[in-house]
């Protein structure tokens, strides 16, 4: 598998970026970024411009949904998927609103999250 | 309940769009449930019944009920339980989504079907849960606690402990001779705003701690270090993020704050707590507490 994929992780807990550098590790994503909170993400993802961005919402300082408002005004295209223990309609709404191509539910199911990654950098869908 | 929502799973699924959903979503508090449509989700009648009442009501100014017990596809009793049945969120989203013409009725059923089974309830968790029954053993260690008739604590307390059932220990059970000694204990506290102003924290040896953060992450975890108390953390926040969506599916919006750690419980500015769970895990109890107020 050809790693030719770059990923911001942004999330305040050091165990959930753990996580899912692990799934990434079976993945296309081949050089990840990590952020422990909202601020950073924005400074990494203006400094990287990773492919695709994995977001938490609830972190000290600035939210994820913040983070992500501010990364889509700053680049319109870029991917960020929000990941968040708290999926209510509301989070999930503002969310979409804020220009998230998509939201998963912690825990993270490592199938899940890698069938995203495929449909989201190759256009796969099953 | 553990189901992912029900429009993650439309949107990851690609049965609809982002705009489309976000839409529907925006919608959800103007719309009343109708019958067919829970009928329905409930399996009491089939999407072509379904569509069959909706074309005669488009001929006669009849209600729903009337005409499906009046064709055999509903009897009175399906009828009220459908009526007296609480709110549904995934079954007002459907309707919303059927109105639209983004969902056909038969898609509809579809995708619950394939929403139910992927639940995200592994089938170990899925069987250990069936077999204790929670909510009977929850309610039990709730009398005589302070919040024990309020609805909000025992469904907090049912979600915790099915939570710990699933990502920790399957064999996981109330000790309820524990003796009360968390004061004094590290833990980690998390509260929440929005409709109600609560927090939870939880309490424990290091060494439950440590079991709990190697099991809930099968990393090699084997003292409390920066990595175990991130773990606990984490495991703190998904069990409440679980509880926020179920107070959510039931028309109460919570926010969670981040978790925060504490040196000791006794530092928290916290009377007694609402409720009290001794868990009991392979190295010992893990204190769980559901507190009014946001503590502070």
């Amino acid at each position: 598998m050809e790693k030719k994929y770059t990923a911001l992780l942004c999330d305040d807990s050091a165990v959930v970026r753990k996580m899912l550098r692990h799934i990434l590790n079976e993945s296309p994503v081949g050089t990840v970024f990590e952020a422990i909170d909202g601020n950073q993400a924005v400074e990494m993802y203006r400094l990287h411009r990773p492919d695709i961005v994995f977001m938490d919402i609830v972190m000290p300082g600035k939210t994820g949904i913040q983070a992500l408002s501010e990364i889509r005004a700053h680049d319109p295209s870029a991917r960020v998927i929000m990941a968040s223990s708290t999926g209510t309609s509301k989070n999930l709404k503002a969310a979409i609103d804020s220009g998230a191509v998509d939201f998963i539910q912690k825990p993270f199911e490592r199938e899940a999250v890698l069938k995203l990654i495929r449909r989201i950098l190759e256009g796969e869908w099953e | 309940m553990f189901s992912r929502l029900f429009g993650q799973f439309l949107l990851q699924e690609g049965f609809v769009t982002p705009s489309a959903l976000s839409s529907a979503l925006g919608r959800l508090g103007e719309v009343r449930p109708l019958i067919g449509m829970l009928a329905l989700a409930q399996g009491y009648m089939s999407p072509d019944q379904v569509v069959e009442i909706n074309e005669m009501q488009k001929r006669v100014d009849r209600r729903f009920g009337e005409l499906a017990i009046e064709k055999g596809y509903l009897s009175v009793d399906q009828l009220e339980s459908i009526i007296s049945a609480q709110k549904s969120e995934h079954v007002l989203l459907g309707q919303i989504l059927v109105q639209d013409g983004i969902l056909s009725h038969d898609g509809f059923l579809l995708v619950l079907e394939k929403y139910r089974k992927n639940a995200g309830l592994s089938e170990e968790g899925y069987e250990a849960v069936k077999a204790n029954d929670v909510e009977g053993v929850v309610s039990s260690i709730l009398v005589g606690q302070p919040g024990a008739g309020k609805a909000v604590v025992r469904s907090w307390a049912t979600v915790f402990m099915r939570s710990v059932i699933r990502f920790i220990d399957p064999g996981a059970a109330i000790d309820p001779l524990a003796e009360e000694k968390y004061k004094n204990l590290r833990g980690f506290i998390q509260r929440m705003k929005g409709d109600l102003r609560v927090s939870v924290f939880i309490a424990a040896e290091d060494e439950v701690f440590v079991d709990l953060a190697q099991r809930f992450t099968d990393f090699d975890i084997d003292s409390f270090d920066e990595m175990a108390s991130a773990a606990v953390g984490e495991f703190l926040n998904l069990a409440n993020g679980l509880f926020t969506v179920n107070c959510s599916d039931e028309g109460t919006e919570l926010d969670m704050l981040p978790q925060e750690y504490v040196e000791s419980i006794a530092s928290l500015p916290i009377g007694r707590p609402d409720a009290l769970l001794p868990l009991l895990l392979p190295k010992g109890i893990l204190w769980a507490g559901f507190c009014p107020g946001l503590s502070r």
